[in-house]
């Protein structure tokens, strides 16, 4: 009999970058919407920006757009992960996709998603500045952008893992809504940071992160903790600034995220095991 | 083949199967009422429902050892179907790879079951009606290579031409086949020869017996330990002879109707 070659990736890693891209939830919350605001942001908020600033104007605009973009996918994340949670546990067992293989494969998948919707906005925003400036604007730290972008969707994979394991590991299945609108809620906070400084509290928020590596990425300098549009006034008019975020405090803070979400994930991954099919209903 | 030992499982605190210990091999029909625990005994053989103490051996391996192990068990049970949120036929698809299983053959039963990939390639499973569903979880059950097959109510939602066929489909698998159902009538529609039976009532197994034993026999509500099945749970008991007294089998369409008729 023909021996199969074992291949690198099952089916159900390319299937579930598909299904994620063909969410029309997602797209429309992720990048319908966000166009929406990236136009605005081309066409009717920029008017007043000097073209000196118009590249920083850019990155802030976009490092600020995609924590809301990758806010609703990661709702998308959580959703999707809380209803395979059971297929999971018998595929894990039952099929070529053990263990290992899933955790590997679901990562892989869920970053790459995550980088094709980051990457999507860029475009889309990018289209709509040169149309009204006339310019592509690329970032000046590109080694850094790929890395903060691969960065910045480890954390949100993981956030969204958490965040759908706690209804089960606890057997609460009513906050499953509400734990799949964190993202949400959470970017609508780092997203009032055009107008409100943030302070100490931007490394306790995991989308912050997203934020402060593109726009360090972009621009090629520290990022503020918020206030970003006072802040870029205060530039324009050589008037002090706010307080800045150094690069290597911001790289550990991701690592730290990293580390940190996914001891918590394993350790309710695990509880969730125990949590039966029927615990979940009666609940 | 499938042996479970001292099998102890339910959710919270309750118990819903109560210390059952059997071997399934061949093909067995699992009969019971609604809320026996027959779906609850096949999600726990899945490893969905919490065990609360027993064994459950799968061709001679622990359940609880088990990881990415092909070939050995497959099921109709809806809660496995939400891998990925792809139309069904890439569902299919993704669901054959994982489990080595054949997608002709899938496409020959859906088919023959009067669902057309056009449909599935545009529909997701949720949108499918419940007796498309039931088709589309069965025909990927009967697809794979499974060494023990669970088959959970698979004739429910179907009319009675696509019960037939399905019949003909799981006599001719080659799987351990354990087929769960409260409906009767199928006794008589099966290939004598090939099937056992086992009862289930209030989360206890009862038998097994051979389908040729039981067909032309009666029922009585009095409890017979000498008879063909002696059932005694605390709230039931009746037994089921050869000897033409009590009520033909036959004539008892669905299991449910047992309570309402002791």
């Amino acid at each position: 009999m023909e021996k199969k070659k074992k291949e690198f990736l099952t089916k159900y890693f390319y299937y579930t970058i598909i299904g994620y891209l063909k969410n029309p939830y997602i797209l429309f919350w992720a990048l319908g919407f966000m166009s929406f605001w990236a136009a605005m942001a081309a066409f009717v908020f920029s008017k007043n920006v000097p073209a000196d600033f118009a590249d920083y104007n850019f990155a802030m605009v976009y490092s600020q757009l995609l924590v809301l973009c990758v806010g609703s996918v990661a709702i998308g994340i959580v959703e999707t992960m809380y209803y395979s949670s059971f297929s999971i546990r018998f595929f894990t067992k039952f099929s070529k996709l053990n263990s290992r293989r899933f955790i590997f494969e679901n990562a892989l998948s869920t970053i790459i998603v995550l980088i094709i919707y980051s990457l999507a906005l860029l475009a889309i925003q990018s289209i709509f500045f040169n149309i009204k400036f006339g310019e592509f604007y690329a970032p000046k730290l590109v080694g850094n952008f790929v890395v903060g972008m691969l960065l910045s969707s480890t954390v949100i994979y993981l956030f969204s893992l958490v965040l759908a394991y706690i209804p089960i590991a606890i057997a609460k299945p009513k906050i499953r809504t509400f734990m799949a609108y964190i993202p949400l809620i959470l970017g609508f906070i780092v997203y009032a940071a055009f107008w409100v400084d943030l302070k100490y509290a931007v490394f306790f928020i995991p989308l912050n992160i997203v934020s402060l590596l593109t726009y360090y990425a972009y621009t090629g300098e520290e990022p503020y903790t918020g206030n970003l549009i006072g802040n870029m006034i205060a530039e324009m008019n050589e008037e002090p600034t706010g307080t800045r975020v150094e690069p290597t405090i911001m790289y550990a803070t991701a690592v730290v995220w990293i580390i940190v979400l996914a001891i918590v994930a394993v350790m309710l991954i695990r509880k969730a095991r125990g949590v039966s099919v029927e615990e979940l209903r009666l609940a | 083949m499938l042996r479970i030992e001292n099998l102890r499982a339910g959710y919270g605190k309750e118990e819903i199967i109560k210390g059952i210990s059997v071997e399934f091999a061949g093909k067995t029909l699992l009969l019971g009422p609604n809320g026996a625990g027959k779906t609850t005994l096949f999600r726990t053989i899945c490893g969905l429902t919490k065990k609360f103490s027993g064994k459950i051996y799968i061709d001679g391996r622990d359940l609880e050892t088990i990881d990415g192990e092909l070939g050995l068990l497959m099921a109709n049970i809806s809660e496995i179907y939400h891998l990925m949120y792809v139309p069904a036929y890439w569902l299919a698809v993704a669901y054959l790879d994982l489990l080595e299983g054949d997608i002709n053959i899938f496409r020959e039963i859906t088919e023959g079951f009067g669902l057309s990939m056009d449909l599935l390639k545009r529909k997701f499973v949720h949108e499918l009606s419940a007796g498309q569903q039931k088709i589309f979880y069965n025909a990927i059950t009967l697809a794979t290579n499974a060494k023990v097959k669970l088959f959970d109510e698979p004739f429910e939602q179907l009319d009675p031409k696509r019960k037939d066929m399905l019949i003909e489909c799981l006599e001719s698998d080659k799987a351990v086949n354990i087929v769960s159902t409260h409906e009767t009538w199928l006794l008589k529609k099966l290939d004598a020869s090939k099937w056992d039976v086992v009862f289930m009532f209030e989360g206890m197994l009862f038998g097994k017996i051979k389908l040729e034993e039981l067909l032309d026999a009666y029922l009585i509500f009095e409890y017979k330990p000498d008879a063909l099945l002696a059932v005694k749970t605390p709230t039931i008991q009746f037994s089921i002879v050869k000897e033409p007294i009590g009520k033909p089998l036959e004539d008892i369409l669905s299991l449910d109707y047992i309570y309402k008729l002791a």
